[in-house]
């Protein structure tokens, strides 16, 4: 009895070991490995980018979870203009995100996030915006008359208030307080979840990534219609550790050289389906 | 109108969920295999550390149940870094995965403690004296007589934690290690959450069926810890 326990617990312990190690393994997957150097070369900076990859196209995963997107692309271009350094990607949730840059456990962060003063006067900002999210209002299909704001007014509209467009809606409220739209705040609302409260009527409108309404739809096939008009062009960019300045004068200089030679409008093609730095 | 429940999607995402079951069964082991030193430290310490190490060991417990998890996690992913370069090594470059473990096992330790203490102060103190009247020593005593009576009577309320345990798992998420709760969420991001209730409704089976198969184990154990010894 006392030597069939053992076995159990041996048998457990490896077990535990092993799927340990395993996991392990798994959750680094993601992380792109740093090469070694020759002794002739410098070794690379290590420079860890934080994000939240559930935010396709700009940053999600693919089925094997490994990190993919128009962020990644366009990081991984400015990567190859960069000898000294080298990216390591790093998942987080929102929860985490702006306290592991603060804290030194990412180096920079990324994925649609917007520009704004308290922003730059805490972190290293690059002055180029490194894309724009563009979000029009989803609508009942029979309800040609909402197009934009100021046709919202005292419409109800679903809004995660974390999102960088609640802002912007709470600022056309109170510059237009006579066509001010009813924003429900919701945490966490997805875009699909959004478009269903407007076609089951529990809101009048959505407001919705423009290259995410096609695929939603080829999903649910739900009775609405997206606006042609842009509600909200949100420029994003990348905040950067405040000690890293030489890595952020450089990192823009590339930037820069990507949308320069072209290399940005075509990452913007093969992710959203159109050319973001056309008007730009 | 599309359909509201997918059935063929539901039936399609299970075995992805499935493939972060490792993960989860990891994360559950590791930290139920440190909660239960560090809770039997605890409970030892609450019941025979004097009236000091009595009082440190009941804060302690005190502490791990009343911090809410994701702050602990929070505590231990932001905190840990921090103290280890306050003590010389090097900030920044710790793995997730020991963190999330290290968060749960504390936490979990604190349940188990009292689990323990509680077990232990169930067996009859007439036990100790009987172990003492046929020549036991006090340690022969608690292993063969008051320890086996101890671990039965604490089956039930350990099988709880353990639940528990494993439910808090999805937490493991908040910090980007993707157990089960986290490849849904990168699952339902990957369609912008147009399939979230066949998701979620998944995760929800799974968690329960991993859930439901422990109380089976449980069960089985409890009822042969209770089986009277059969003498001759």
């Amino acid at each position: 009895m006392k030597m069939r326990s053992r076995k159990i617990l041996a048998g457990v312990t490896a077990l535990a070991l092993c799927l340990v190690l395993t996991a392990c393994g798994s959750s680094q997957s993601a992380a792109t490995p740093s090469p070694s150097p020759s002794p002739t070369e410098t070794p690379q900076q290590v420079i860890k980018v934080g994000m939240m990859a559930t935010l396709k196209p700009f940053v999600y995963t693919d089925d094997s979870d490994n990190i993919i997107g128009y962020d990644i692309d366009m990081l991984n271009a400015i990567d190859e203009l960069l000898p000294d350094y080298t990216f390591e990607y790093q998942n987080l949730q929102f929860s985490v995100l702006f306290t592991s840059l603060e804290n030194g456990t990412v180096d920079m962060l990324t994925g649609t996030i917007g520009r704004n003063a308290e922003r730059e006067a805490k972190y290293l900002v690059p002055s180029i915006d490194s894309g724009y999210v563009v979000s029009s209002l989803v609508v009942p299909e029979d309800d040609t008359a909402t197009n934009s704001f100021d046709d919202m007014a005292g419409k109800k509209i679903p809004m995660d208030p974390a999102r960088y467009e609640y802002n912007v809606m709470k600022e056309y409220n109170d510059e237009h307080p006579d066509k001010a739209m009813v924003i429900v705040e919701m945490a966490d609302v997805t875009q699909a979840d959004s478009m269903k409260m407007v076609a089951d009527g529990r809101c009048d409108a959505a407001l919705i990534y423009r290259d995410s309404f096609e695929e939603i739809q080829k999903e649910l096939d739900l009775p609405v219609r997206m606006s042609d008009v842009y509600a909200v062009k949100q420029p994003y960019c990348q905040l950067i550790n405040p000690s890293l300045t030489e890595f952020g004068a450089k990192y823009e200089e590339a930037l820069q050289t990507l949308i320069d030679n072209g290399t940005m409008s075509q990452i913007s093609v093969k992710w959203l389906g159109y050319d973001m730095f056309a008007d730009n | 109108m599309g359909k509201l429940f997918s059935v063929s999607y539901f039936g399609n995402v299970i075995p992805k969920l499935l493939s972060a079951l490792p993960s989860t069964i990891g994360i559950v082991l590791a930290s139920l295999a440190f909660g239960l030193v560090l809770g039997f430290l605890a409970a030892a310490l609450r019941i025979r550390g004097g009236p000091v190490m009595s009082r440190i060991a009941a804060f302690y417990i005190s502490f791990m149940r009343g911090v809410p998890l994701i702050a602990l996690m929070l505590l231990v992913y932001f905190g840990f870094p921090q103290l280890m370069s306050f003590l010389g090594f090097e900030a920044g470059s710790w793995p997730k995965y020991p963190l999330v473990i290290a968060s749960f096992a504390l936490n979990v330790s604190g349940y188990l403690a009292e689990n323990m203490r509680s077990a232990y102060l169930s067996v009859d103190k007439s036990q100790f004296e009987a172990a003492h009247s046929i020549g036991m020593t006090g340690l022969q005593g608690f292993v063969h007589i008051i320890f086996p009576q101890a671990v039965t009577n604490a089956l039930p309320s350990v099988g709880n934690t353990v639940i528990m345990l494993i439910k808090d798992t999805a937490l493991a998420f908040s910090l980007g290690v993707v157990d089960i709760m986290g490849k849904a969420v990168l699952i339902n991001a990957r369609n912008y959450g147009a399939r979230q209730v066949e998701i979620f409704v998944a995760v929800g089976l799974i968690y329960w069926a991993v859930c439901f198969v422990l109380e089976r184990i449980l069960d089985l154990l409890e009822k042969r810890g209770r089986k009277p010894l059969r003498l001759g």
